[in-house]
């Protein structure tokens, strides 16, 4: 077995969990009863250090360089506060619902176990039977208070709204740095804040790709 | 203005191909690596408790008819009132594991394992299409410029449609119009 956790240094993903990687993959997915509060401070989806790598080893155009840092400067400032945030909404949501989920599962499942004791228990020790009807209520007195409190802000919604958005604004990082329409032409600073008019449409459920012209409400 | 040259042009594809393509390439590939680890894990584990409560119901069932010693004296109820510890274990077996199987049952409709595998495994090889109009070097300066854009436009494209799990629309209603 190894003795150091996996390499994941990709930037698809802000959310990494390092505490669980000699879990079987399966309980790796499973939620946290305590998630993180804060978005990861500092993220970067391009990394500068890298990025200096490798400037050097591809030889770069050192002035090129310099206009593209200003430009991740830009987006660092502009779009990726947004990103981030974003990205940590969803992963709350997800974690919230996938938790919401397993304990119903578990609940259903012991519910389902003492039924199944109760029977037997009948036939064999009847004596045992109110301590088992009493557990089997107190069962369906925590899915009850479960269901009260996980229907404020359905999470499935928030998690999906805040990933949404998230990945259109990561993706509108990369038009910007890639000078993709509508950022190909004009001032840079007619370029700046159409980004920042962009991003903060999306940050507010706006479709800016292009699906919301044909009707679409892309929330 | 913002007009590029050509040595900006190549930076920035060099860095989008670095840190877009090869990070998305390597992000699939992990994912489905690990929800068909984790899929195939939850299944066996899902078959082995389900072989396993019910090879303990067929022993019980050997052991009851089998054992003329568990036989209910006149007061008892059943066969489990002069049952042994290999019995009740067995029974308790019985129930346990199949309610494990049922608990591992219900993880894939969490965790969405085979519908991510789908999902990436096309996202991955659209990836490839669009990396194949990935520029190259001897190009002319406008065919180079056309190359990169194209490039880029078919990347973001390939991650538009990954996010279709979300929600997001695959194709707008023209396209659908068109695919009809």
């Amino acid at each position: 077995m190894n003795s150091q956790p996996p390499e994941t240094d990709s930037k698809m993903t802000i959310q990494s969990d390092e505490s669980r990687w000699r879990l079987p993959v399966w309980m790796r997915e499973m939620p946290r009863l305590r998630a993180a509060k804060e978005p990861v401070s500092a993220f970067q989806l391009i990394d500068r250090g890298q990025l200096r790598q490798l400037v050097t080893e591809k030889n770069l155009d050192k002035e090129a360089v310099t206009r593209i840092e200003s430009d991740l400067d830009f987006l660092e400032y502009e779009l990726l506060r947004l990103f981030s945030d974003r990205d940590h909404k969803a992963g709350l949501q997800q974690n919230r619902h996938r938790l919401y989920t397993v304990q119903y599962i578990t609940l259903g499942v012991l519910a389902v176990c003492v039924g199944a004791m109760i029977a037997v228990a009948v036939a064999t020790n009847p004596t045992l039977v109110p301590y088992l009807a009493m557990f089997a209520t107190l069962l369906a007195l925590l899915m009850t208070f479960l269901g009260t409190i996980s229907g404020r802000e359905p999470p499935v919604e928030q998690w999906y709204v805040n990933r949404r958005r998230a990945e259109m604004l990561r993706r509108e990082y990369f038009r910007f740095l890639m000078r993709l329409p509508p950022y190909q032409d004009g001032d840079d600073f007619q370029i700046k804040r159409t980004l920042s008019q962009r991003a903060a449409d999306i940050n507010r459920g706006l479709d800016v790709e292009g699906d919301a012209k044909h009707g679409f409400t892309n929330t | 203005m913002a007009s590029r040259t050509r040595s900006e042009q190549e930076a920035r594809y060099v860095i989008f191909d670095t840190f877009v393509v090869n990070d998305a390439r390597h992000y699939y590939r992990t994912v489905l690596e690990e929800a068909r680890r984790a899929a195939s894990q939850v299944n066996r584990l899902r078959a082995a408790f389900g072989f396993l409560g019910g090879l303990g119901a067929a022993v019980i069932g050997l052991i009851v008819q089998s054992t003329p010693a568990i036989v209910c004296p006149a007061s008892g109820d059943n066969v489990f009132c002069t049952a042994s510890p290999i019995v009740a274990l067995l029974t308790a077996s019985v129930i346990i594991f199949p309610m494990l199987s049922i608990f591992l049952s219900l993880l894939p409709l969490i965790f969405e394992w085979d519908e991510r595998i789908q999902v990436y495994e096309t996202a991955l090889e659209n990836l490839e299409v669009a990396d194949a109009v990935s520029p190259i070097a001897e190009m002319k300066d406008i065919e180079y410029s056309a190359a990169v854009r194209a490039f880029t436009q078919g990347t973001l494209d390939v991650m538009h449609d990954e996010a279709v799990i979300y929600g997001d629309s695959a194709f707008s209603p023209e396209n659908i119009d068109q695919e009809r």
